[in-house]
């Protein structure tokens, strides 16, 4: 495709998109087709191509793929061929070829190779003609839109449901979506987040209650994205919790090093035992030490790292008395039977911190 | 006149109801099958409770539901507490038995264990994605075995030999059922392997990684049954207590906290002449197409929900048109 720019396109992850977007257009030079929210009909194409003992977030993901396929795409990046030892990008690129779909598949997994030059080899496939600055430049700037993005939604959800008004605090965090996808330079989204970060803390709030808190750590897929967890943090906040997601994209993959994170939860892990273990642990004992009232673990189902993980987050959480939830998410997931299990979490807090009150007050 | 509240339990096999005075004593209690329709099953329910129940010295001042048409029931009779099954539970067992430690429950559709400490509930789990081990395996089994369900408790205690039965999966252990019915097993052993397994199952999912602690209750319909009771016995090595209202403790839990929670309005049971409706609306604005319940009282829309975004959001505007 000389003369022509690729069409790229990836899976939909969270609101990680807006940032695969000004990477992709404005670092490689290329046009990037923004796949679509994640519905129903997604998950049914996954369910319908992928066996059915494939994790959940594998099928959501093939799912957006066809869908953004059919949005015009040429060039489809996979990212998460790692997972299943290195497996995973190859069955979806069959899926595509047999489905007839003539789409470039780049599995990212091919050039986890650990050197550079490979990742070179990547960056002349998409585009030969590639300027470095601009590419230096948009890692930069993308970087700091990961941290931005992050951290705005950590504050909403932190305070939203304590705002007088929760629909200017999403109206705050649409606009503020809005306003990263429309980012041209760094100072676009240096200004995008002054603007949101201002916003949000001026909203007024509610006062005076004790504030119950909640962490959310898991699988890297199902706990960051909405739909996948069916909105699970925006449940939280219904009830009336302080949501916190230790699991998220600038602390997984810009602030956990391993090396820092071991020696902390030595007492339960001496090694790596997946992608998120390590931050899940980590997080789960210090959210436990920093007296929070409840620690949730999400994942998909047939997640085989997660499901490792569990009994470790349990023991954690045993050890500090904090009550502790793992909900487990595929396609046949009801809400009710979901917030059958939220609502009684949270009964379960609130009882224990207003006993810790009470004992307090004696 | 003294007061009294109602509790509602609404499940997916059986619907229970309780009323009680403010000790907590019950005055009136029912249990029926729910049949697929959870609006009749409580109207019926009301019913078996208005005859015990004495009007003339007591008037309802508040009415729990809960189970899983919690939501529906509970618009529908304009609950003042609508409250989830684990909570219910641990509040009606706790308040009969103060010092329980453990609530092992098995329903018809789902099963839970919920540990408590102190009177409250410290950790639960409840069965995912596979109803394998439930009230609804045991009925389909006892129906392929051409016995009522009722009886199978007594007849699993007949049972010398009970035979293995491979129960991680209702559709496996209804294989391995013919399988061992073709080469021979007597039916009581089958029966009593049939209870074996569903403690086992139980004990190997949702109890997975609990410590189960003394005292320990038993309840939800399948502890009527005695051979699982006498399977749980033997596997935890000491005695459950199974109580005569076991079935009613979610019902019990949920009129607690109506009692306990400031809402008092009058209810009143000519609720039972009005005509409830639901009608499912597919939302369609976006491929998501969310499933909106909307429930109408003799035809005036009074709730709707199912949709996940705004857009699929049954107006006030519409609800105040439908009214007016």
């Amino acid at each position: 495709m000389p003369n022509k720019k690729r069409r790229v396109t990836t899976m939909r992850y969270s609101y990680y998109n807006l940032v695969i977007k000004y990477l992709v257009e404005k670092g490689l030079d290329l046009e990037y087709v923004m796949p679509g929210k994640s519905t129903r009909n997604t998950e049914k194409i996954g369910d319908n191509l992928a066996p059915d003992y494939v994790c959940t977030p594998f099928k959501t993901m093939l799912g957006s793929e066809v869908e953004a396929i059919e949005r015009g795409a040429d060039t489809l990046v996979v990212p998460h061929g790692i997972c299943r030892l290195g497996y995973f990008g190859e069955p979806s690129n069959n899926y595509f070829k047999e489905m007839g779909y003539e789409v470039d598949m780049v599995n990212l997994q091919e050039y986890y190779t650990g050197r550079n030059r490979d990742w070179l080899k990547l960056l002349r496939r998409l585009n030969p003609h590639y300027s470095k600055k601009s590419l230096a430049i948009a890692a930069r700037d993308s970087y700091k839109m990961t941290t931005y993005l992050d951290e705005i939604v950590a504050d909403y959800y932190r305070d939203a449901a304590f705002y007088k008004s929760r629909r200017n605090g999403e109206e705050v965090l649409e606009e503020f979506f809005s306003n990263m996808e429309g980012a041209r330079d760094l100072d676009s989204i240096n200004e995008a987040y002054q603007k949101a970060k201002v916003a949000l803390s001026n909203l007024p709030q509610l006062g005076g209650q004790k504030r119950i808190r909640v962490d959310i750590v898991g699988e890297f897929y199902t706990a960051m994205d909405a739909f996948s967890n069916r909105n699970v943090e925006d449940k939280l906040v219904d009830l009336g919790l302080e949501v916190h997601r230790d699991m998220n994209m600038t602390n997984r993959m810009f602030r956990a090093k391993e090396e820092k994170l071991l020696p902390y939860i030595s007492e339960y892990c001496t090694y790596t035992m997946g992608p998120t273990s390590t931050l899940n642990i980590y997080s789960t004992k210090k959210r436990c030490e920093e007296g929070f009232d409840g620690i949730i673990h999400i994942k998909g189902a047939n997640c085989t790292p997660e499901i490792d993980l569990v009994p470790i987050l349990r023991t954690v959480c045993n050890d500090y008395k904090v009550p502790f939830l793992t909900l487990t998410f595929d396609s046949q997931v009801s809400d009710t039977g979901l917030n059958t299990r939220l609502e009684a979490f949270f009964d379960m807090m609130e009882a224990k911190a207003n006993r810790r009150e009470r004992v307090k007050k004696i | 006149m003294k007061d009294a509240f109602l509790g509602v339990d609404i499940g997916s096999i059986s619907t229970k109801g309780v009323i009680i005075d403010e000790d907590e004593n019950i005055l009136a209690k029912s249990y029926i099958w729910t049949e697929g329709d959870p609006l009749g099953a409580t109207k019926r329910l009301l019913k078996n409770l208005e005859k015990d129940f004495d009007e003339d010295s007591y008037r309802v001042l508040g009415c729990g539901t809960t189970g899983s048409a919690r939501r529906l029931v509970g618009s529908a009779l304009s609950a003042t507490v609508v409250k989830n099954e684990i909570t219910a539970h641990a509040i009606g067992t706790s308040s009969i038995h103060p010092d329980v430690r453990t609530i092992l429950e098995i329903g018809g559709q789902d099963s839970k264990i919920i540990l408590m400490e102190d009177g409250i509930a410290v950790d639960y789990a409840m069965n995912t994605l596979c109803a394998a081990g439930t009230g609804a395996f045991l009925s389909s089994q006892a129906q392929r075995l051409g016995i009522p369900v009722e009886e199978m408790g007594a007849l699993a205690l007949q049972s010398e030999n009970p035979s293995p039965i491979a129960a991680r999966c209702t559709v496996f252990a209804e294989s391995d059922l013919v399988h061992k019915l073709q080469v021979g097993h007597s039916k009581i052993d089958i029966i009593a392997g049939l209870c074996q397994a569903v403690a086992g199952n139980y004990l190997n999912n949702v109890a997975k990684g609990k410590k189960i602690r003394e005292p320990i209750v038993f309840q939800g319909g399948v502890s009527k049954n005695q051979g699982v009771v006498k399977a749980f016995n033997d596997s935890l090595h000491t005695q459950v207590i199974v109580d005569e209202n076991g079935h009613l403790m979610g019902a019990l839990g949920v009129a607690i906290l109506a009692k306990k929670t400031d809402a008092r309005r009058q209810f009143n049971f000519n609720i039972q002449d009005i005509s409830f409706k639901t009608r499912e609306v597919t939302c369609g604005k976006c491929p998501n197409n969310c499933e909106i319940i909307c429930v109408y009282r003799d035809d005036l829309l009074i709730d709707s929900w199912g949709n996940r975004c705004e857009r699929g959001e049954i107006s006030l505007k519409e609800k105040a048109s439908s009214l007016a």
